[in-house]
C-alpha cells in the first residue's frame, strides 16, 4: 500500500509547483530571506562604500554618488596603502605552497594507501593526529628554530611553513581517493614493464585529479586566509600576507583616515576567493562535506 | 668509484666541520649532513638516484654555508657526488644481474613517503615534544638552546593560573564556548533543517549561508567593525535610527564581546550547518515518509526523527566547535588590534602576548606561553575524550 | 636538437654567471659555475639522462634559494636565465631521445 503511494506521489511534485506544500515552508523561507539579505546588504553597503569620498560615507549617504563613482580609492589602496605587495605575497605563498603540498602529499598518500611496510599505521595515525594539533602548539619552537635562520630568504621561511602546514590535511584526503582505485591499472602497468614510480606518475595521478582540484582549493584558501602563524612569521611590511597587510592598514586608518581606500583594500583582499567561490562553491562544499569530516 | 665515492663523501663533511668551527652549529649545517649520509648511502648501494639526492644536497649547501671557504668546498662536493653518479651509473649497466625486482618498489616507497614523514617530524613530533618541554622550564628568551633552560617544575602553570589576564581569558573562552556554541549549532541546525525540508534553491541558499567561511576573515571581521558596528554610518545604528530609537555605541567596552561574538557566530554558521545537511542526508527518505502516512507534521518528525539520528554528527560539530573555540585569535585581534583589551582576551591572545610582548617593559615569558598552549591542548583532549564517552555512535547502522 | 640544447643551457649558464657579477654575490657566482659545469658534461655525455636531471635540478634549486635576495628586476631576469638553462637541458634531453647513439657512448 505505502509503496503505491510513493510511485504515484513522486513525479506529481517535479512537474508543477505544488503551493501548499510551498506554503508549509514559507517560516523557511522568510528566515533563510532575512539571513540572505542582511549578508547581500553589508557586502553591496562595502562595495558602494569602496566607490565613496570619506565625507559620503560619515554621512551615510554612500548610494547617492553625489561626487560621481571614485575608481581612485582603489589605486591609493593598491598602491599608497601596499595592497599590491601584499596582494602579491599572498600569490606566491598560495601557489608555491599548493604546488609543493601536493608534490609532497600526493606520493605519500598513494604509497600509504597502496602498499603495507613497517611504519604504515603509525604515519597515517599520526598523520591524523597532526591534522588536529592546534597551532599555538608548535608555534613557539618553529619560532626558535626559524629564528637562526634569520638571514635566510624570508618569504621562503613562511613559505615552507605554509607548505608544511597543509600536508597533513591533504595527505589524509587524497588517501581516500587513492584507496578508490583499482589495482588492475598498475597491473596492466607493470605488464607493459613501468616502473612504480612512472606508474604512479603517468597513471594513478592523473587519475585522482578531481581530488587534486579539491584538495588544491581548500589549500589555496587556507593559506590565502592564514592570519595566526602569518602574524607571529610574515608580520614585517615587506612579506606580510593580505591578512596581516589589512590589519595594518586598518591600524593606520586612524592617522590618514581615508575610509573609502580602506573599503577598496577590503574589497580587493576579499574578492579573490569571492570569486573562486562563486565558481566553485559546489566543487567546495562537496569537499566539506566529503573528504573534510571524517572524525 | 672508489676515488670519488671517498671524495663525495668527505668533502662535504670538511665543509661541515670547517662551518661548524667557524660559525658554530645552526639549521644552515643540515645540507651538508644530508650530503654526507646520501654520498655513503650511495656509495653503498651503488645507487644513482642517491647520488642523485647527494648532489642536490651538496648543491644546497652551496646556499646555506655563509662562509667562502666551506661554501666552495660545497660545490667541489656536488661536482665530486656529480661523478659519482655517473660511476654508479655505470656499474649499474655493468652488473644488471644485481637489479633486485623489488628494489624499484623499494626505493619508490621510501622516496615517497620520506618527505612526509620529514615534515610530520620536523613541524609537529619536535614542536610538540618542545612546547611541552618549555611549559616546565625557564628561559632567558624563546630561541634560548635548550643548555640555557633552567627547571621551574609546575611553576610556569601556576603563575599564568595566577594571572588576572589568563583567568579572564579562559572565563571569555568558556563564554564563547557556551553562548556562542548554542547559538551557532542551533542555527546551523535550522538552517539544515530548512534547508533539506525541499526548499527551492536549494544549493543556491547553502552556498550563500556557507561563503563567510570561505572569504578572509579578516575581511570579514573588517566589513563588521567599520560598517556595521559603526556609530555614525553603522547598519545597526540606522536601523535604530529608523525606529526612533537612540544609537548604541556596540564597540564600547561592555558591548564588545558581544558585537565579537555576534560576528564570530555570522560566520562560523555556514560550516557547522554543512555537516549538519550531510547528516540529515543520511538518513533514509523512508523514514519520513513512513511518519508521513502515518500522520506526523513536520514539527513532530524534525524531532522524533532528525535530532536523534544526528546525535553522531552533532558530536563531530561539538568537537570542531570546541577546537575551533580553543584556538580563538583572529577575532579577537581584530577587535582590539593594537592593545589587547581585557574584554575579549583569549587565551591564545594570552600567549601571543606573553611570548612576544609588544610592550617594551613586558618580559617575554616563553615557559608560560608553553603552558598555555599545553593547557589548551588538553582541554581539546578532555572535551574529545568526554565527547566519545557521553555520545555513542549508536546512528550508524542505519 | 642536442647542439641548440647545449648552446641555449650555455648561454643561460654563462648569462645566470654574469648576473651574479652585478652586484658580485658571491654564492650566485659559484651556483652559475655549477651550472655551466653541469652543461658542459652533458655535452660530453649526451646519452647519460641523469644529469640532465640533475641540471634541470639544479636551476631550478638556485632560483628558490636565491631569489629573494634580489631586486624585482634582477629577480625576473634571474628567472628567465634559469629557465632558459632548464630549456636547454630539455632540448638536450629530446634531441639525444631522437639519436639515440647520438654520443656513440651506448653504440
Amino acid at each position: 500500500m505505502a509503496l503505491f503511494h510513493k510511485k504515484e506521489k513522486v513525479p506529481a511534485v517535479h512537474q508543477k509547483i505544488n503551493w501548499r506544500k510551498e506554503a508549509t515552508l514559507l517560516p523557511g523561507y522568510i528566515i533563510i530571506f532575512i539571513w540572505l539579505i542582511f549578508t547581500a546588504a553589508f557586502l553591496i553597503w562595502i562595495l558602494a562604500a569602496s566607490f565613496s569620498t570619506t565625507p559620503e560615507i560619515m554621512q551615510g549617504k554612500v548610494f547617492q554618488f553625489e561626487t560621481g563613482v571614485h575608481f581612485e580609492n582603489y589605486a591609493v589602496a593598491w598602491s599608497q596603502q601596499n595592497v599590491a605587495r601584499y596582494f602579491g605575497n599572498s600569490l606566491l605563498y598560495s601557489i608555491a605552497g599548493c604546488f609543493f603540498t601536493i608534490l609532497i602529499s600526493a606520493p605519500a598518500s598513494y604509497v600509504l594507501s597502496r602498499y603495507k611496510f613497517v611504519c604504515n599505521k603509525i604515519i597515517k595515525n599520526s598523520l591524523i593526529i597532526a591534522m588536529s594539533v592546534p597551532a599555538v602548539m608548535i608555534v613557539l619552537p618553529i619560532y626558535a628554530i626559524t629564528a637562526s635562520w634569520r638571514n635566510a630568504p624570508d618569504r621562503l621561511i613562511f613559505t615552507v611553513l605554509m607548505i608544511f602546514f597543509r600536508v597533513p590535511y591533504t595527505t589524509v584526503f587524497l588517501l581516500n581517493f587513492f584507496q578508490t582505485l583499482s589495482r588492475s591499472y598498475e597491473e596492466a602497468a607493470a605488464i607493459d614493464g613501468c616502473s612504480p614510480a612512472g606508474t604512479f606518475w603517468r597513471i594513478m595521478f592523473p587519475l585522482v585529479q578531481p581530488a587534486l582540484v579539491t584538495v588544491t582549493i581548500f589549500n589555496f584558501l587556507g593559506i590565502w586566509n592564514e592570519f595566526f602563524m602569518a602574524l607571529i612569521f610574515a608580520s614585517s611590511q615587506k612579506i606580510a600576507p593580505v591578512g596581516v597587510g589589512l590589519l595594518q592598514i586598518v591600524n593606520s586608518m586612524k592617522y590618514t583616515g581615508q575610509y573609502g581606500a580602506l573599503f577598496a583594500a577590503v574589497i580587493i583582499v576579499f574578492l579573490p576567493t569571492f570569486l573562486l567561490y562563486i565558481f566553485l562553491s559546489e566543487k567546495i562544499i562537496a569537499g566539506v562535506t566529503g573528504g573534510g569530516v571524517k572524525g | 668509484m672508489i676515488v670519488t665515492g671517498v671524495l663525495s663523501i668527505i668533502l662535504p663533511a670538511l665543509a661541515l666541520i670547517l662551518q661548524c668551527v667557524f660559525a658554530g652549529f645552526s639549521i644552515l649545517c643540515i645540507p651538508s649532513i644530508a650530503a654526507v649520509i646520501f654520498a655513503a648511502l650511495a656509495f653503498w648501494k651503488k645507487g644513482p638516484v642517491l647520488a642523485m639526492v647527494t648532489v642536490f644536497a651538496a648543491f644546497i649547501q652551496v646556499c646555506t654555508l655563509n662562509i667562502q671557504l666551506t661554501a666552495i668546498l660545497g660545490l667541489l662536493s656536488a661536482a665530486a657526488a656529480v661523478f659519482l653518479m655517473i660511476e654508479c651509473e655505470k656499474f649499474r649497466e655493468a652488473h644488471p644481474e644485481l637489479a633486485d625486482p623489488k628494489a624499484a618498489t623499494k626505493q619508490m616507497i621510501i622516496g615517497f613517503i620520506l618527505p612526509c614523514a620529514i615534515t610530520l617530524l620536523v613541524m609537529y613530533a619536535y614542536p610538540v615534544v618542545r612546547t611541552f618541554l618549555m611549559s616546565f622550564f625557564d628561559m632567558p628568551n624563546i630561541t634560548a638552546p635548550i643548555s640555557e633552560w633552567t627547571f621551574a617544575g609546575l611553576g610556569k602553570y601556576s603563575k599564568i593560573f595566577a594571572s588576572q589576564s589568563f583567568i579572564r581569558s579562559i572565563q571569555n573562552m568558556l563564554m564563547i564556548w557556551i553562548f556562542g556554541g548554542v547559538l551557532t549549532l542551533a542555527l546551523a541546525l535550522l538552517f539544515a533543517v530548512i534547508l533539506t525540508s525541499g526548499i527551492r534553491f536549494k544549493k543556491f541558499f547553502r552556498a550563500a549561508i556557507y561563503m563567510p567561511n570561505v572569504i578572509s576573515a579578516v575581511a570579514l571581521a573588517t566589513m563588521w567593525i567599520q560598517y556595521i558596528f559603526n556609530q555614525q554610518y553603522g547598519m545597526l545604528n540606522s536601523i535604530i535610527k529608523f525606529f526612533n530609537g537612540t544609537p548604541i555605541n556596540w564597540l564600547a567596552t561592555d558591548m564588545k564581546f558581544w558585537a565579537m561574538l555576534g560576528s564570530f557566530i555570522f560566520g562560523a554558521v555556514g560550516y557547522y550547518m554543512l555537516i549538519f545537511i550531510s547528516g540529515i542526508e543520511k538518513i533514509p527518505a523512508d523514514l519520513y515518509e513512513a511518519a508521513t502516512i502515518d500522520g506526523a507534521n513536520k514539527a513532530q518528525q524534525a524531532f522524533k526523527i532528525t535530532f536523534p539520528l544526528l546525535k553522531g554528527v552533532t558530536k563531530t560539530n561539538l568537537t570542531f566547535w570546541t577546537i575551533n573555540t580553543a584556538t580563538f585569535y583572529l577575532w579577537s585581534k581584530m577587535f582590539s588590534p593594537v592593545d589587547t583589551e581585557a574584554s575579549v582576551i583569549v587565551p591564545v591572545m594570552y600567549l601571543y602576548d606573553t611570548a612576544f610582548p609588544s610592550k617594551g617593559n613586558i618580559q617575554a615569558d616563553a615557559g608560560a606561553a608553553a603552558a598555555v598552549g599545553i593547557v589548551l591542548a588538553v582541554i581539546i583532549l578532555a572535551v574529545y575524550l568526554i565527547m566519545n564517552k557521553v555520545i555513542k555512535d549508536d546512528d550508524i547502522e542505519l | 636538437m642536442g647542439i641548440a640544447g647545449f648552446i641555449t643551457a650555455l648561454a643561460g649558464s654563462v648569462l645566470s654567471l654574469i648576473l651574479s657579477f652585478i652586484p658580485v654575490q658571491f654564492t650566485n657566482i659559484l651556483l652559475a659555475l655549477f651550472l655551466v659545469f653541469l652543461t658542459i658534461m652533458c655535452r660530453m655525455m649526451p646519452s647519460r639522462t641523469s644529469l640532465k636531471g640533475c641540471l634541470i635540478g639544479c636551476a631550478i634549486l638556485t632560483f628558490l634559494f636565491r631569489f629573494t635576495h634580489m631586486t624585482v628586476v634582477g629577480m625576473i631576469l634571474y628567472f628567465i636565465t634559469l629557465a632558459i638553462v632548464v630549456a636547454g637541458a630539455v632540448l638536450m634531453h629530446i634531441g639525444n631521445e631522437s639519436h639515440p647513439t647520438y654520443g656513440g657512448e651506448k653504440a
